[in-house]
């Protein structure tokens, strides 16, 4: 998996699929919970649209760090469930290995006296 | 990879899959709003919202992305006006440009004849396979057009015609017409459409005293007869007939030899009315294209060898010697080759001109795009921080360069409607200079879908060329570097634009070199010593032909004319078969003496004059005398040779009072004596002089159906050449004046293309090279600015201001002189493309070469000059304080 050679840019924008990646770590999830417990996280700081999610959970899907089946909601609808795969979990710890240098570069910047 | 097969297989499931899941989505989300208590229309605007991005999966999304980025594109726009301004009109400049040349390539090489399958038509004409060329020639006869009808194996019909200028009689005098005798099967069989009317149908081809009628074109019906339906029925007195008029073909057929508008077609059987010998002789051949139609499943290709065995049994009957070498043995072969374009005189013509128009054109889109894309980049740096805002919002890099590219073929369909427009009457100007030429030229300009496909094509193209890169390059993902002005980055950008002004001054090169080439092309053919009298000459066409008008009376008329138009200022007055520079020429063989080296050429210009001839156009004798009036019919048949001529025939022998005669098997009794020789002159601008003969009007056996009348004098000219027209009416109201001239206007009017090619490359040149002058100058410019400060810290330590121009200008020549070394290089490339065209100047033509470059180079100099003394002025202590 490459990520520590992307540019800053790139992770910024693949971000998203690092939060999901986090969030599904603990556990499948259908696409909603997955939304909420994020924004629930941030403490509603980084809200997941609709139109965001569903095109990352796909892609994430096609690449093969998730894996879906259908199962059954809370409210008895026919949902969908993500579950993380092997190569998710690689991806997930390069993700955070990446955002922990890019991070701290940014800090040294920012919060320099 | 399970997934994307099944999206591929099965669209709408896959869809509904994800609705499914969005509609889950919006249900929780609306659940969890509603606890929440947010109002319904808030609520609302989020469903909307939420709505509009599901589309994200659909096709139609892209439409509506495109709609965005279009109104986005029209917003930027509109704060960069001038920007915008500079970009389209560039660009309507190098697709207008492209579009009216391709206007004229597709009327004359690419338009397919407006008839019933014209991919089936052919032409059956003859090769000469000992020439160097394989230039179908289309000359046929009665006898040979009725072999190739035998050929009902390959052939569903075969059908000939006879372009000829007719004359048409009616109450407003004489007027001459382009027009054709045709078969009776011609408009069957090449599937004329028709307006009215009907074609030829049942005319027998060679029986005469039929009872003659007519086709009209529709051009002739809506000049001559304004679209008026009772034309049928009606009588035109044509060619000394009077013939009915039958039909009248559709708009936008004008027969089968493109540039030349056929107007009236009379019946095959009103020529051999008129010359019964026509039908009988076998080796009589005339320019009579035979066009056939092929059979389902035959193709040219394969009718070729069938044609070529009976062509070869053909021209072996006793009594046919066309096509034979001197040996006897046969040059010709038949040729079968597709007639759907019509006939190739026009596209042969002018091929040479169209192919050095559209190179100049080519190379003028190029730099369009060039400085459109540069003109891209320095806007791309101005609106790198919109950029960088877009991205750190989440923007996908495809998705601005999508929206920059949107921008960029805005901008080329405004280029491309603006330059499409501005071709059209560009067009409508050039179909109007070539009317002007010898002869006149008539082609459809209108532009039809191929051309305006062809500007989509064209803008399509340019777009990518100027707005790919600098997309690719302001979303290149680096958005540190994008709002920092960090000095690595900035000389990077410098760079590139360097290397498009390079390009450009490359690409500007090659179109001086051209229009160079051109220009030295046009003033050697101006320069060429035709080494006759051109000034103060005036000369006027009679043609007999058709008219009524009895042959033999032709040179009196002739001379009484000039008698006429006697005036003081005269100097000489002639009569002749052929002048100088008109396009008439007769080309006889000359069979005595025989020449020294087998099988060379034999052919000669036959000119018919009279005395004065040798004294209006100031042609000297060499040798010998020159005709007097003593030299009359039954006096002693005399010529006179001009240098070629007595070269090429007599080589070290003296020719004076040795024998000539004309024919391959010459009669002795028909001996002409040799009286004198006269230097050459040009009788066609490019081609050296040829062998010629000259006889004395009066003792010619066969009179001049067609006589130029040529008046010299130290007057004023004009004043004779209004009266022309006048005089001629008076001595018969049988005979039209073809045209009236002076010598002056006929050579311009041979130098038509050339004059056409050298205005639009010097303009083009020009343009390009203000545009690439304005180039070198913002590049440079760009990097004075840039290097201020290290400007500035120089001058404080002691730098010379000179250095400091010095070091400018090196920046300018690192750019300039490997641009023009390429440049140079590709302009004689290109320049063996055009040589054809060239006159008196090989293709790497050194002058042009060596002036290319000094203008390439003073424009350079002068463009980075500006910058440099603004270095040099740069105050060290304001510099150096300004960061």
């Amino acid at each position: 998996v490459r990520v520590a050679d992307k540019t800053p840019n790139a992770l910024l924008h693949g971000s998203l699929d690092a939060l999901i990646l986090k969030t599904v770590a603990a556990g499948p999830r259908h696409g909603y919970a997955i939304a909420r417990l994020i924004e629930e996280a941030s403490g509603e700081t980084v809200v997941v649209e609709e139109g965001s999610l569903y095109p990352a959970l796909y892609r994430m899907e096609r690449r093969g760090w998730l894996e879906a089946e259908w199962g059954e909601s809370e409210l008895g609808r026919r949902v969908k469930v993500y579950r993380l795969t092997r190569d998710g979990r690689a991806q997930l710890a390069a993700a955070t290995h990446a955002w922990r240098q890019f991070a701290a570069g940014i800090s040294k910047i920012l919060l320099a006296r | 990879m399970r997934r994307s097969l099944r999206s591929w297989l099965w669209r709408v499931p896959l869809e509904e899959e994800v609705d499914d899941e969005l509609a889950f989505h919006r249900k929780m989300r609306e659940r969890d709003r509603i606890r929440a208590g947010i109002d319904p229309g808030v609520r609302r605007t989020l469903l909307t919202l939420g709505r509009k991005r599901d589309r994200e999966m659909r096709v139609t999304q892209w439409l509506e992305e495109a709609w965005t980025d279009a109104r986005l594109a029209v917003r930027q726009m509109r704060r960069a006006p001038g920007f915008v301004a500079v970009a389209v009109l560039t660009l309507a400049l190098g697709i207008g440009a492209n579009t009216a040349i391709f206007s004229l390539v597709s009327a004359v090489m690419l338009r397919t004849l407006a008839v019933h399958d014209a991919n089936r038509l052919v032409f059956v004409g003859s090769r000469n396979h000992t020439a160097a060329d394989d230039r179908v020639t289309l000359v046929s006869n009665p006898a040979w057009l009725q072999r190739v009808r035998l050929e009902t194996g390959i052939f569903t019909g075969v059908a000939a015609f006879n372009v000829r200028d007719f004359k048409v009689v009616s109450n407003e005098g004489v007027e001459q017409v382009v027009g054709q005798y045709a078969t009776g099967n011609y408009h069957a069989l090449v599937g004329v459409p028709m307006a009215l009317g009907r074609g030829f149908a049942t005319e027998n081809d060679f029986a005469a005293g039929t009872s003659p009628i007519a086709v009209i074109s529709h051009r002739y019906w809506d000049r001559r007869y304004h679209g008026d339906t009772n034309v049928l029925g009606t009588q035109l007195v044509v060619g000394g007939h009077s013939a009915t008029i039958v039909g009248v073909t559709a708009a936008g057929f004008d027969g089968m030899q493109p540039g030349r508008s056929i107007e009236v077609t009379l019946p095959l059987s009103i020529r051999v009315q008129d010359e019964p010998d026509f039908v009988e002789s076998l080796d009589s051949w005339t320019n009579m294209p035979i066009v056939a139609r092929l059979k389902p499943g035959v193709s040219a290709v394969a009718a070729e060898p069938i044609i070529d065995v009976a062509y070869r049994e053909h021209m072996s009957k006793p009594g046919i010697g066309f096509g034979r070498a001197r040996d006897g043995r046969f040059m010709l072969s038949a040729a079968v080759v597709p007639a759907g374009r019509g006939a190739d005189r026009l596209r042969r013509q002018y091929e040479p001109a169209l192919r050095v128009l559209t190179a100049i054109v080519v190379v003028v889109l190029l730099i369009a795009c060039v400085n459109v894309a540069n003109l891209f980049l320095a806007h791309g740096e101005a609106r790198a921080g919109d950029v960088a805002l877009r991205v750190a919002i989440g923007a996908g890099r495809w998705r601005i360069v999508r929206q920059l590219l949107t921008e960029a073929g805005m901008v080329a369909a405004a280029g491309g409607l603006i330059g499409f427009a501005a071709a059209t009457w560009v067009t409508r100007f050039l179909a109007a200079l070539l009317v002007q030429s010898q002869p006149p030229i008539s082609i459809d300009v209108q532009p039809d879908a191929r051309v305006f496909a062809f500007t989509l094509v064209i803008a399509g193209l340019a777009t990518v060329l100027f707005g790919l890169a600098p997309a690719l390059r302001a979303t290149r993902p680096s958005p540190a570097g994008r709002s920092a002005h960090s000095r690595a980055t900035t000389a990077g950008r410098a760079w590139r634009r360097s290397a498009l002004v390079g390009a450009q001054v490359a690409l500007c090169v090659v179109l001086v070199f051209g229009a160079g080439l051109l220009v030295r092309t046009l003033r050697n053919l101006q320069a060429v010593d035709v080494r006759f009298a051109n000034d103060g000459v005036v000369a006027f066409a009679v043609d007999a032909n058709d008219s009524g008008f009895p042959l033999e009376r032709m040179g009196d008329l002739c001379t009484q004319a000039l008698d006429r138009l006697q005036q003081p200022g005269v100097v000489a007055s002639s009569c002749s078969t052929m002048t100088p520079l008109d396009t008439a020429r007769e080309v006889r063989t000359l069979g005595l003496p025989q020449l020294p080296t087998g099988g060379a050429n034999r052919d000669v210009l036959a000119n018919a004059v009279s005395p004065g001839y040798f004294a209006a156009f100031a042609i000297e004798p060499i040798r010998g005398r020159l005709f007097t009036d003593a030299d009359r019919a039954g006096a002693t048949r005399v010529a006179i040779l001009n240098e070629a001529a007595a070269r090429h025939f007599f080589a070290q022998q003296d020719p004076i009072g040795r024998q000539i005669a004309f024919g391959n098997r010459p009669d002795p009794a028909q001996a002409i004596t040799v009286v004198g020789i006269v230097h050459d002159i040009r009788q066609q601008l490019r081609t050296t002089p040829e062998p010629m003969v000259y006889q004395p009007l009066a003792q010619m056996r066969v009179p001049p159906d067609y006589l130029v009348g040529a008046i010299r004098t130290i007057g004023e000219a004009s004043s004779i050449a209004t009266r022309i027209r006048g005089v001629v009416r008076d001595l018969s109201t049988q005979l039209a004046v073809g045209w009236v001239r002076t010598l002056r206007e006929q050579m311009d009017a041979m130098l038509v293309a050339e004059r056409l090619l050298v205005s639009l490359s010097v303009t083009f040149a020009l343009l390009a090279l203000v545009l690439a002058g304005i180039g070198v100058y913002g590049v440079i410019s760009y990097d004075v600015a840039r290097r201020t400060r290290e400007i500035g810290i120089r001058l404080a330590l002691g730098a010379l201001r000179r250095t400091v121009i010095g070091a400018v200008l090196r920046q300018m020549v690192v750019v300039v002189v490997p641009a023009v070394v390429v440049g140079l290089g590709g302009a004689v490339i290109a320049s063996t493309l055009v040589d054809t065209f060239l006159f008196g100047i090989t293709p790497r033509d050194p002058v042009t070469l060596v002036g290319t470059t000094i203008v390439l180079g003073g424009i350079a100099l002068a463009a980075a000059y500006v910058p440099a003394r603004r270095a040099a002025r740069v105050n060290p202590a304001i510099a150096l304080r300004a960061e």
